[in-house]
Parts: C-alpha cells; structure tokens; sequence
C-alpha cells in the first residue's frame, strides 16, 4: 500500500513541478502570444492559433504532440504504423514601415516506420518576411560560427554565390555574406547594426522583391524574442535598397 | 536644431498634438490642434523627424537590451539558487522515501544518496561562489554602459525640464505644452551602446560559459566525492 501512495506522490509531484514550470514561463512571455506578437509586428493574425507561444512552444507537430493527450495518441498511432505527426500554420501580414510584411510559420512532420528505423519527414516554411518595392540584389547572410541545433539550412538546389566582405572586422567576424555584388555588404552593413551580438542563429535573404529572415524549426523559439529588431532591420535593408533614409535616420 | 520645437496649427497657430497612433511602425504622424480641433498632417521633413524619432526611440531601447540584457538575466538567473539545487532537494526526498519504504539500508543503497547529496552540496559550494563572481564580473559591465549624453531636454514655454520621452513628442509636466524633442545626442547614444554590446558580448558569454563548465565540474566532483564517502560510510 505504501509503495502505491510513494509511487503515487512521485508521479504527482514530478507533474506538478512540469505544469508550475511551464505555467511560469507561460506567464514570462504572455506578451509573445501570437495575437500579441502580431500586432507588436504591425500585422495582423490570418491563421492560427493566437495563444500559440512561438517562444515556449515548439512549432513541430511531433514536440506539440507531448503537450496534450490528443496529440500523444496521434503520436503513438503514428509510431506504430506510421502517418502525418501533425501540421502546425501560422500566418500574419500588415503594413509595418509602409512595407507589405508577413509571418510565416508552417510545419508538417509525417513518420515512417521502417524493421530497423523510423523516418521523420519535416516540411517548413518559417520566415519573416517583409517586401520592398524595387527588386533587391540578391544575397544570403549568416553567422559565421553557427551553434550546434541552430545551424542555419542551406538548399542544395539554389546556386551558391560568391562570398564577400564588409570591410569591417567586428561584422566579418560574426557574418558570413554571400552576394554577387561585392559593394552590397558595406552599403547594407549600416543596417544590420540592429541585429544584437547575443543572437545565437541568424539568416537573412534577399531575393527578388523579399527579404526574409528564414529559420528552421529548431530556431524560431531562440528567434521569436527578437522579432521586431529583426523587422526593422529588414526595413532598414529595404529603405537601403530603395534609395530611403533607413528608420531612425535623423535628417542633418 | 537642438532646442524644442513647436508645431503650430496652420488655421489658428495653436500648437498641434499627436493624435493616433504614435508606433515607430506606421509610416503616418497625424496631429491635431489642441485650440480648434483641425487635424493637419505634417510637411515632408517634419514627418520625416517625427518617424525618425519615433524610430531612434525603439532602437534605444533595443540596444540597452543588447548591452545589459544577456548579464542582467544571467544574473537574475543565479539570484534563485531554487533553480540549482531544487533537482537535488527532489531527488533526495524521493530517494529517502523510496528507501524508507523498502526498509533496507546497506552499501548499495547507500550510494544513490551519497551522489545525489554529494552533488547538490557542490552544486550548492559552486552557485555561491559563481553568484559572486558573477556579480563581480558582470556588475561593472552594466554600469560602464555608456549613458545619455547632454542634458535633460526643456520645455519650449516654461523651461522647465522634460520627461523622458518614449516617441517623439514629449509633454511638459508644468504647463502641459506639447514638444517636439530634438533627439540631441540619441542617435550617438544608440550608436555608442550597441558598439558597446558588441564588445561586451563576448565577455558576457565567457562568463556564461565559465558558470556552466564549473557547474557540471561541480556536479561530476559531488557526484563522485559523495558516492564514494557514502559506499565507504556504509561499507564499513
């Protein structure tokens, strides 16, 4: 009998001390819910959730899953004859700086089961976007010692372009710059000053008419804290590219 | 121009204030006469400053978080030793009640509370010496930060002198007048402390990292320390 109620108070005391840890952190940034964070981005909610936490909550299906009974039985079920783990949307868009501007947060993960090994497909789609008006020169920047489980994704499909550098040590220290222009990281470097020293995963892009802040599953809880910084400088790069003083430019 | 500026109202010349919203994020300033209620938009290059503003606002509170943030939360983290050394706490009451209830005490059984207890005791050495070397290293970071250069911005109508302002325009808390701030030596300091985060970083993170290594040393060394003096208490 004793060793039921020590079980018992074991069990109970352990998913006690889960709940009280997770309901404080929830409480911590109440602020980052996706409804809030939208309109902090000057957007507005399309899709989703808008108590989905991009900072406490993990936007894989197969993480979410062990947060709720739902979700660990479709874990279970898929474990065991393999199946789609969950699809995770988010979707914001507004005007923030005058610029079209959206968040994009997609993930689906379906499982194989294999004799040997089970395979976990990932599909994402996980960016912050925002869209100048003139076409931008393309290039790719990232951090020059990425953190293990942070690394940035690189397709194998889009051409590599040459790497260049920013004249300045303190920022070719920290970022790698690939672009076909070489006097491109020196133009943009003025806005990238925003970008804090202590943001352990970074990965811009411009392409077309986009510039995007793009992140893997794995990065967009280390990232959503800084979202907005993160804005205005992918409003600071489009001001640059489009001839503009960059916000935050005072006239002499 | 370095002294407050008045923004008249085109119909009556009383001053004008801010109507709507004020964010760095919208691209539109809309004022509106305090006297006879017109709403005006503002000339090109007096929007211009106003965004601006608005804009050199956020970025100034951006680079604070960026130069004090990281060690203001390490040391808030090290401030709850609960954090440390509640795992061992846990541990050793379910070990405790675990071993009560098999109501057998012997060299095997000894051992899980010799390193559970060995670690936590050096967990508990460990966090009050990082603590205070935390707060050595890291204190004097947050206070070299560079501060708002110059002196506090006056009122245009009674000189006295302005509160902090969080946009661009700033009241006066004497007589009400509505001031445009000049943003004198706000884009130096946005400058100057980011510069200054960037420098820092790298300290910040090695004292991190110095706490995390000595932590886990701490553990290894309880754990083992621990293990071992109890196997042999019990031994014996």
């Amino acid at each position: 009998m004793s060793t039921i109620i020590v079980t018992v108070v074991i069990v109970a005391a352990t998913f006690g001390f889960m709940i009280f840890q997770r309901k404080k952190l929830a409480t911590q940034y109440a602020h980052l819910r996706a409804g809030q964070l939208a309109t902090r981005l000057g957007m507005q909610l399309l899709e989703g959730n808008p108590e989905f936490n991009p900072v406490t909550q993990s936007v894989q299906p197969s993480v979410q899953n062990t947060g709720s009974a739902g979700g660990f039985l479709r874990q279970m079920a898929a474990s065991q004859v393999g199946g789609t783990l969950g699809e995770f949307k988010l979707h914001a868009a507004g005007q923030p700086y005058g610029h079209n501007a959206e968040l994009v947060l997609y993930c689906r993960q379906d499982l194989e089961t294999g004799l040997v090994q089970n395979t976990t497909t990932t599909w994402h789609d996980l960016r912050l976007t925002l869209h100048a008006r003139h076409g931008v020169v393309p290039f790719d920047l990232r951090l020059r010692k990425e953190m293990t489980g942070m690394e940035t994704r690189r397709r194998d499909d889009v051409p590599r372009m040459p790497a260049q550098s920013f004249g300045d040590p303190m920022l070719d220290q920290r970022y790698v710059i690939e672009t076909p222009d070489p006097a491109l990281p020196r133009r943009i470097a003025p806005a990238l000053a925003m970008l804090a020293p202590h943001l352990i995963y970074v990965h811009l892009i411009g392409t077309g008419t986009q510039l995007s802040f793009v992140m893997t599953p794995t990065s967009v809880m280390a990232s959503a804290t800084t979202f907005e910084p993160i804005l205005h400088v992918l409003a600071s790069l489009a001001a640059i590219f489009e001839g503009q003083p960059m916000p935050g430019v005072l006239a002499a | 121009m370095t002294e407050p500026t008045a923004i008249p109202c085109g119909r009556c010349g009383a001053p004008m204030r801010e109507t709507g919203s004020a964010s760095h994020l919208t691209v539109t300033v809309d004022m509106q006469c305090v006297h006879c209620g017109a709403r005006e938009g503002l000339p090109a290059d007096l929007r211009q400053r106003v965004l601006a503003l608005r804009a050199l606002r956020v970025q100034r509170r951006w680079a604070e978080d960026a130069a004090h943030g990281p060690a203001i939360a390490y040391l808030k983290l090290m401030e709850n030793g609960s954090l440390f050394l509640a795992p061992y706490a846990f541990g050793i009451v379910m070990l405790a009640a675990t071993l009560a209830n098999a109501r057998a005490w012997n060299a095997t059984s000894a051992l899980p509370v010799g390193i559970i207890g060995g670690a936590g005791l050096a967990t508990l050495v460990a966090w009050r010496y990082l603590r205070g070397y935390l707060r050595r290293v890291l204190g004097p970071l947050i206070g070299a930060s560079p501060g708002v250069p110059g002196r506090p911005e006056r009122c245009r109508r009674c000189g006295g002198e302005l509160p902090a302002a969080t946009g661009a325009f700033a009241t006066c808390g004497y007589c009400d007048a509505p001031n445009l701030t000049s943003g004198a030596g706000l884009r130096g300091h946005v400058d100057a402390t980011l510069l200054y985060a960037h420098q820092t970083a790298a300290h910040v993170t090695a004292a991190g990292q110095r706490v995390a290594t000595w932590f886990r040393r701490a553990f290894f060394v309880g754990a083992l320390g621990g293990g071992g003096l109890a196997y042999a208490l019990a031994a014996c």
